[in-house]
């Protein structure tokens, strides 16, 4: 069910319903370099329009091309470009199907590899593509949030020696989530391109793995306004860390994690902090990192919050959705912006474990 | 303040208004603050034990050492124990309660876990964390687990400290037990538990549970 202020139908109309603004003179359509053989594969998602007061969520299924005669290749840059609105963009690596089923799809080309893709739109509560039940063993690749007027590319050149493996014919997942709300406009039609640049180098790199960690169980109530969730995770061996970015949702107003000794529960000093974000709708990936993380240590993250009454849905929405059924509006773990909330941890480090991390 | 008023349902059409009524049903303010709930003494020393859900989280038990704690799956799988706090002389409604499973064998710890929670004002003057509440600590999988993590002792601490500085803190050795869904939970919760891994199968090993060297 959806809600449309009609206060904002008329600004919205001549922005947001079929009237592009590629035009507009803030606004310079990215354009990104097609890649081939051996400097590596672009992936193009085909353009589409979110309507205003809408959610958008789909997820295309493509697999990595063979670039090196059947043989691994090895991504060490990573370059996206991302038209406004977009919530987030986030690649897996597709591994046990539960649910989401790259077969379920509806055929499509990624530019120009053939792909499927399941179309989640607004369907959260049954879509599988909003589901997060394959978070635990979908190793993430790549991810941006970053797709404002004044930056639509996230240039993610990755430390040097280091790079992502990836396997020919491997299933890969590009989730993409758009928003088109008075908070996160989609005005100029919904597009992303992704570049996975081939290393050159012909010396073995080492291996860059990536973390994922969420809260789920968080609420957000209207009783208890301000209300911060905290987590750990750990990693066994030694890792340094690359690049990393946080997520939460409108409520969200202080994303931030630090380096974590793995043997206090206090909280860490603000000197271990290596992560700060302030900003929901389009919180910042920091790429430059290079923090240590001895063997049994790890990261502890803070997510703060502060209630709001939701803008496009109402109280009973939130309420409908709590799984305990509080009648508080509280806001518990879901991908739809308005209604639901996140407290999820992207992070990349190098050299890569073993296992998957996952931490909940 | 605006107000959103559902005009139809399937016109689409909804009209923002001026209002202050539009929480009715959520408190009745775009930014409210939390309220302020003593619970005993808050000039003594903060007094603090240990409760847990049980499986029907519904059902608070004051937890006692070697206390078997139901493991329960949450939304967003794996395994949990819904700890929580039965104190006093603290400010029951602007409190916030860590959680910690610290591996009994090497003194590690596993999971830290940090939420704010409500007590509710019983009888006997301790206030107890509302249902809603409870910290939700994660227990398995765990990739950095020397040994199983279900039916073997585990130590969970518990802190809580109020805005104003009122700090109590509790630790007891448990013993995390699978109840619901025992074939999925003795697997998840093993050690060599690899995320992903298929438990249509039974585990091939007996398991470990005594203290071995870390890795």
């Amino acid at each position: 069910m959806r809600l449309l202020p009609i206060f904002v139908l008329a600004g919205l109309a001549l922005t947001q319903n079929g009237c592009h603004s590629d035009s507009d003179p803030a606004f310079t359509p990215w354009d990104l370099e097609d890649l081939n053989g051996m400097n590596g594969f672009s992936l193009r998602v085909p353009e589409f329009e979110v309507p205003a007061g809408h959610e958008s969520q789909n997820c295309y299924f493509v697999q990595v091309p063979d670039l090196a005669s059947g043989q691994d290749i090895w991504i060490d840059r990573v370059l996206s470009a991302i038209n406004p609105g977009s919530h987030h963009v986030n690649v897996f690596q597709v591994k046990t199907i539960i649910g989401l089923d790259p077969a379920m799809g509806t055929p499509t080309t990624l530019g120009a590899y053939p792909a499927t893709v399941i179309e989640g739109g607004d369907d959260y509560a049954n879509n599988p593509c909003w589901g997060s039940s394959n978070w635990a063993d979908w190793p993430l690749v790549a991810n941006s949030q970053q797709a404002n007027i004044g930056e639509l590319e996230t240039d993610w050149k990755l430390p040097d020696g280091v790079a992502i493996r990836m396997t020919p014919g491997e299933m890969l997942m590009v989730q993409t989530h758009y928003v088109n709300s008075t908070d996160q406009p989609t005005m100029y039609g919904a597009r992303v391109g992704i570049n996975f640049y081939q290393r050159q180098d012909p010396t073995p790199p080492i291996e860059m793995g990536s973390l994922f960690a969420t809260q789920q169980n968080i609420r957000i109530c209207a009783s208890n306004p301000n209300p911060t969730f905290s987590g750990t995770c750990r990693i066994p061996g030694a890792v340094t860390i690359a690049a990393a970015n946080g997520h939460f949702h409108k409520r969200g107003k202080r994303f931030s994690i630090y380096s974590w000794d793995g043997a206090s529960i206090e909280h860490p000093a603000d000197a271990a902090m290596f992560y700060e974000s302030d900003n929901w709708n389009d919180p910042p990936m920091v790429t430059d990192l290079s923090v240590a993380a001895p063997a049994q240590t790890g990261v502890w993250w803070d997510c703060e919050y502060q209630w709001q009454p939701p803008d496009e849905f109402t109280c009973a929405d939130v309420n409908a959705k709590d799984p305990l059924q509080a009648n508080d509006c509280c806001y518990t773990f879901g991908g739809i912006t308005d209604i639901g909330e996140h407290c999820n941890v992207f992070m990349y480090y190098y050299p890569k474990i073993d296992s998957n991390v996952f931490c909940e | 303040m605006t107000r959103l008023i559902r005009v139809s349902s399937h016109g689409y059409a909804y009209a923002y208004v001026i209002g202050a009524a539009l929480l009715g049903s959520c408190g009745g303010s775009d930014k409210p603050t939390a309220k302020s709930c003593p619970i005993g003494d808050p000039t003594a020393p903060a007094e603090l034990q240990i409760v847990n859900l049980e499986a029907d989280q519904a059902t608070v038990n004051l937890t006692q050492a070697s206390d078997l704690v139901p493991l329960v799956p949450p939304p967003q799988g794996g395994w949990i124990v819904l700890l929580g706090a039965r104190a006093r002389n603290l400010d029951g409604c602007q409190l916030t309660l860590t959680t910690a499973l610290v591996d009994a064998c090497t003194g590690q710890i596993l999971q830290v876990d940090v939420r704010p929670t409500q007590l509710e004002l019983g009888d006997d003057g301790w206030g107890v964390s509302s249902l809603t509440t409870f910290g939700n600590l994660p227990v398995c999988p765990q990739l950095t687990a020397t040994r199983d993590l279900h039916d073997v002792p585990y130590i969970v601490k518990v802190v809580v400290e109020d805005t104003h500085g009122q700090k109590a803190s509790a630790q007891l050795s448990i013993i995390p037990t699978c109840g619901t869904e025992p074939s999925r939970c003795t697997c998840e919760c093993a050690r060599d538990y690899v995320m992903g891994q298929s438990c249509d199968q039974p585990p091939i090993d007996a398991g470990v549970s005594t203290c071995v060297d870390a890795p």
